[in-house]
């Protein structure tokens, strides 16, 4: 296990640092951000005296209109993390903000996506699994040692993302304006660490088993364009279903989950170890002759289940009223029924076709 | 040490390439396989090597199966020079690569060995010649220190200087008997003064396994002339006529005997005379489906 973990450290370690690299210099980018905002506006803020002034003029006015303290207002209007989102999409795991930057970053996502392809497919279309597979090293601890190492610079992605965003935010920031709990910077890690684990494991399995550089490009692009609103309808269907709330008022996505943010975060760990379970079974069966062709034969069953899956994801139909349409959500699910049908059937229909041509002669 | 492959199949694209394919090895012994195109020289390696899984058989060593047993595959090396990943990388950094996978990978001979041509640590594969790529696919494979150790056309489109550098190079690995060479290779002559033992890969399966010492005692090329220009029955059933020109035909007589060559003079030929026998006679009688370059209905 150290030689294959020594192996893929010397093969991965320029990818990984170049992870942390991207990752790290994002973060430190919006905290640079939140912090020349941060000053702009305090420099821009009302005075206290001028504030005085307005709520003095406002309570000779109409006597209900209360102001609230000055250092009370300026707490609430400078922090950076504000209370933004609707009761809906709103969980105690995560700070009620609708920017993405601040709190589950969809980037950080799309990095560990972009890792996974990366490694995978440098190592299926560089040929680097071909010398691994004729080597001493059982093909069960070179998957799982590898998927580990990508795993693991992932999650370090995650945390090192959040100690620069709050660490930047903590070092040009007064902490009283800052404004997010402990609990809430740990359920951002959580929930980001579940989505970017969830991408990566795609992502590896796809570069490692696609047979082709064009079908990864392809299915990445589609993954890419789709993932946010498949995740989005499933959530607003879980929480019609949980709890009846429509698809109109549950104004979730997949960055902000509000109340299905523990079950997308399980489904997300779920689905990770389901395609990482079914990457180790197909790795263990790899058989490289079929370097031209999708190689994902013994997996096809899995595969094609987990398509059709995706492909209801994309097609969910709500209502003008935001209530779910069964019969309106089917129409690409049949159509990829279809196609993986054929999919299914297609080596024996071309062997078919093969036998009728040869007997006409 | 002794590497057994027992009943290997496999096929590809629903098309059987290896057959029942059966092989004992020792380390000490090179070996020449040999094939047409297309025969299942390299799936044969590639097989052996898990890289293609097997549909039925065994492969393994002092009785432990590969496939149950991984870690035994030290024990076999096979670069493939066609796929090779490192065609980006330093030779240092395949070395260290290869140094990983083989704990037994001696470093300075491979150092040692490619200074002999000039190729310094930090010089990439790709930037090297068809040869000296060649040359440092069979390093890889000698110093991986592997007893068993298989190279795939290790003299394929290389000039003379190189070939004989691969030649010296193998034969100087199997000289202190641990290491055992499989070489599969279409240059004949080369084989032919190397290996002990050519396996024969025909219609998927090994056809015949010759130990070329024994083969040299047993068989004889001659060269007859006979009165007439029908050839005589005894020369079709006990040889393979190698080449006819005019009346004088070349056969190959496998084995040999006084008998037979007693039989053979009662016949009176008018020229009987023994020509130095060679690899390429022994392919041309496996493979070739002429009869001395004349087809017969």
């Amino acid at each position: 296990m150290r030689d294959i973990l020594k192996l893929y450290w010397r093969r991965y370690r320029v990818a990984i640092l170049a992870l942390l690299a991207v990752v790290a210099l994002n973060a430190g980018y919006v905290a640079t951000q939140q912090v020349a905002e941060f000053h702009g506006a305090q420099a821009g803020a009302i005075s206290r005296k001028a504030y005085d002034k307005e709520a003095a003029k406002a309570k000779a006015k109409a006597k209900h209109d209360k102001y609230v303290s000055y250092d009370r207002f300026m707490t609430d209007t400078l922090s950076v993390y504000q209370d933004e989102l609707a009761p809906s999409a709103h969980t105690p795991m995560l700070p009620s903000v609708g920017d993405g930057s601040l709190g589950v970053n969809v980037i950080y996502a799309m990095t560990a996506f972009v890792f996974g392809l990366i490694i995978a497919g440098w190592d299926h279309f560089g040929r680097f699994d071909r010398f691994v597979l004729g080597t001493r090293f059982a093909r069960r601890r070179v998957y799982w040692t590898r998927l580990g190492l990508g795993g693991a610079a992932v999650v370090a992605s995650i945390l090192l993302s959040q100690v620069v965003l709050v660490g930047g935010l903590y070092l040009g920031i007064p902490a009283k304006y800052i404004n997010v709990s402990g609990l809430q910077t740990f359920g951002i890690i959580l929930y980001t660490s579940a989505l970017a684990l969830a991408a990566f494991v795609i992502a590896f399995t796809l570069a490692m088993f696609a047979g082709r550089l064009w079908q990864v490009g392809l299915v990445s692009v589609a993954l890419l364009w789709t993932f946010d609103g498949v995740i989005c309808n499933y959530q607003g269907l879980y929480a019609q279903v949980m709890h009846h709330v429509s698809y109109n008022s549950f104004a979730g996505a997949l960055a902000t989950p509000g109340p299905t943010y523990w079950p997308t975060l399980v489904v997300m760990l779920g689905l990770a170890a389901l395609i990482a379970c079914a990457g180790a079974w197909g790795f263990a069966r790899l058989s490289l002759e079929y370097d031209a062709a999708v190689l994902v034969r013994p997996l096809q069953a899995v595969f094609i289940a987990l398509v059709l899956l995706y492909a209801f994801g994309i097609d969910i139909s709500w209502s003008h009223y935001g209530y779910f349409e069964f019969a309106n959500s089917l129409h690409l699910s049949l159509i990829t029924a279809v196609l993986c049908l054929l999919w299914w059937f297609w080596p024996r229909l071309v062997a078919h076709f093969r036998r009728l041509r040869l007997a006409r002669g | 040490m002794k590497l057994t492959v027992s009943g290997l199949d496999k096929r590809i694209a629903g098309r059987a390439v290896l057959q029942d394919v059966a092989l004992d090895w020792q380390p000490g012994e090179i070996i020449g396989l040999v094939g047409e195109n297309g025969a299942g020289k390299t799936t044969l390696m590639r097989t052996l090597v898990n890289q293609y899984l097997p549909d039925g058989g065994h492969v393994a060593v002092d009785g432990h199966d590969l496939a149950t047993a991984p870690d035994w595959r030290v024990n076999l090396c096979y670069v493939d020079p066609s796929q090779v990943f490192f065609t980006g990388n330093t030779l240092r950094a395949i070395v260290d690569d290869y140094a990983v996978a083989y704990p037994g990978f001696d470093r300075q001979r491979f150092f040692a060995a490619a200074a002999d041509y000039d190729l310094a640590p930090n010089r990439r594969f790709r930037e090297l010649s068809k040869g000296y790529q060649a040359v440092v696919v069979v390093l890889l494979s000698l110093c991986s220190n592997a007893p068993f150790v298989m190279l795939d056309e290790p003299f394929d489109g290389l000039d003379l200087f190189i070939r004989e550098a691969i030649v010296s190079l193998t034969v100087d690995a199997v000289a202190d008997g641990k290491r055992g060479l499989l070489i599969a290779s279409h240059n004949l002559l080369e084989l032919d003064g190397i290996a002990d033992r050519i396996l024969f890969l025909k219609r998927h399966t090994i056809s015949h396994d010759y130990r070329l010492e024994d083969l040299r005692e047993k068989a004889v090329k001659l060269q007859l002339v006979f009165k007439t220009a029908k050839l005589p029955d005894l020369v079709r059933e006990a040889g393979r006529i190698l080449n006819v020109q005019g009346r004088v035909v070349t056969v190959l007589f496998k084995d040999y005997t006084d008998e037979l060559d007693a039989k053979l003079r009662a016949l009176e030929p008018v020229l009987i005379e023994q020509l130095p026998l060679d690899l390429t006679d022994l392919f041309r009688s496996e493979y070739d489906h002429t009869e001395g370059g004349v087809h017969h209905a």
